[in-house]
Parts: C-alpha cells; structure tokens; sequence
C-alpha cells in the first residue's frame, strides 16, 4: 500500500461526512464504539474495484437526519432511511475519491451501494488488491474505510501503488 | 409560475435531499414527480407536463446519459432544461454531458449552488425564504 491513498482516502471521506451531513472529525473521540454496519461499492471502467466504508451504529440516526432534513420531525429516520443514507455517504465518497487517484480524463461506472449483511469489511478479495485502508474518528462515532482495485491500477492510477 | 419538477435517481434519499434543497433556496415548486431510472424518468416526462428534470448518471436499467440522449432525441424535448446532479469526476463525461444541453451540478451541493443553476438554466428563483 502507499501512503499516498491513505492521505486522499482520509481527506475525501472527512470532506464527504462534514458536507453532507455535517459530521465532524473528532481525533480523540475513542469511546465512540467501534464500527458495526458497513456497506460496498463496486466500479468499473478505467479499472475496476470496490471501496468498504463501515460506520458504528451511533452515526446512522444522525446521518439521515442531517442528509434528509428531518431535524424537526417527532419520529427519527426509519431503519430504511438510515441504510439509504449510509450508502449515499459510500457512494459520494468513491466518486470524488476515484478522480483524485485515476485523473478527470477516466471515465468510470458506480454501482448502486450494497449493505453487507453481516457487517464485515473483507481483509480481502478474489480479484482485487488492497489499496487503501483508513479510519476516521469523528464527532458522532467512529468509521473505517477499505479500498480495493485491480492490478490496473499501477499503470492507470496517477500514483504509483 | 411554479416549476413542475422531476428528480431522476436511484436513491430515494438523494431525490428527498434535491427536493428538500429546492424548498430550501426558495424555489417556486409545482408538481414534483420522482423516478428511479432512465426508463421511469422517460415515462414521466411522456405522462405529465414537466418543466425541469434532475438527473442521476450511474443507474440500473437504464442510466442518466442515455436518457438524456433519448430525452434529446424527440423533437418535443429538445429544449426541456436538465440538470445532472452527480459525483462524477470525468471532465469527458461531463462535457458530453453540457454539449446535449444539460447543466451540471457536483455532489455533494450546497443549497446556493443548486439556487444558481435552477434560476440559470430557467431564469426562475425567488428569494430565500427564512
Ligand atoms: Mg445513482
């Protein structure tokens, strides 16, 4: 792994939780449990891969909440809503996170975002290597991020892996 | 005049944030029709008067840049202002994208950058209601 995607990786989901939903990095936020639902999401194109984000369970309410509005509502966001939210957070993340690796000339297709039933971010895949892997301590719980892409990405990717 | 509106995207929560940032930057809304991919956005478009489209790219069935090619295709919809709100990074895509006409704009948004491009792309927006 180089350093280098871990520092972009870090620095496209902090932006990402702060701008939509307004969740901040927290550094000495420890006891905030650790992460418990996790989604994927898959791409394809200039080369391919998947990006894991996983979130303790504290960070779901709040998610939804600030993304969807719902400050003022009696009733909290549904089990539905929070999931929903969870992989728009993914999604938004790999996409601002594949042009800083790839350049703006790549062109790529996201899949639509996938919870993982049991709630494990794999250690690896089949078909792809690890690339990047970081964890953000943040305001209202903590996250953990997986990056996996095919070989390509050597000869693709504006870093070197 | 109110804008009958139709928001184009997989997710329900990403249509329920575009509306939620329209009612927000004060602009005059009408109907509000939603649709979760190309092919359900162009039988809206068929069934119902609409004024502006939000568009997704990445979809199932059929995704953003071909519906807009078939929106463009007919004749009735040549001129129908759309927006294409989306992640996407490539400066190709987008291109392709701005030479059929369509506006866009990069998530994530901020309410004044949708306000913007809506009171651009139609010459409508009213002042922010607090
Ligand atoms: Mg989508």
């Amino acid at each position: 792994m180089n350093s280098k995607y871990n520092e972009i990786l870090q620095r496209v989901a902090e932006s990402t939780f702060e701008s939509l939903a307004f969740i901040l990095p927290m550094p000495d936020n420890e006891g905030a449990g650790w992460p418990t639902v996790a989604v994927s999401v898959g791409f394809s194109g200039h080369f391919s891969g998947l990006l894991f984000l996983k979130v303790s369970d504290g960070i779901l309410p709040e998610l939804a909440t600030n993304m969807l509005g719902l400050e003022d509502e009696q009733s909290g966001p549904s089990h539905e809503q929070q999931n929903d939210a969870l992989k728009e957070l993914a999604n938004v993340i790999c996409g601002n996170f594949l042009p800083e690796i790839a350049g703006t000339e790549a062109e790529f297709a996201v899949n639509a975002p996938e919870i993982i039933d049991d709630g494990e971010i794999p250690e690896a895949t089949d078909r792809y290597r690890p690339v990047a892997r970081v964890q953000l301590n943040l305001d209202s719980g903590n996250a953990e991020l997986s990056f996996f892409a095919e070989e390509a990405i050597n000869t693709k990717g504006i870093i070197a892996a | 005049m109110s804008l009958n509106i139709l928001v184009v995207d997989d997710s329900a929560v990403v249509r329920t944030m575009i509306v939620k940032t329209l009612r927000m930057a004060g602009v005059p809304i009408g109907e509000v029709h939603q649709a979760a991919n190309g092919a359900e956005g162009l039988d809206a478009i068929d069934n119902n008067w609409i004024d502006l489209v939000f568009a997704d790219l990445n979809m199932p069935v059929m995704n953003g840049e071909e519906m807009i090619e078939k929106i463009r295709a007919n004749p009735d919809w040549q001129d129908l202002p759309i927006i294409v709100v989306s992640t996407e990074g490539s400066q190709t895509r987008i291109e392709r994208l701005q030479q059929r006409g369509a506006k866009f704009i990069h998530k994530p948004f901020a309410p004044e950058t949708v306000r913007e491009v809506v009171k651009e792309i139609t010459g409508i927006c009213h002042e922010q209601q607090v």
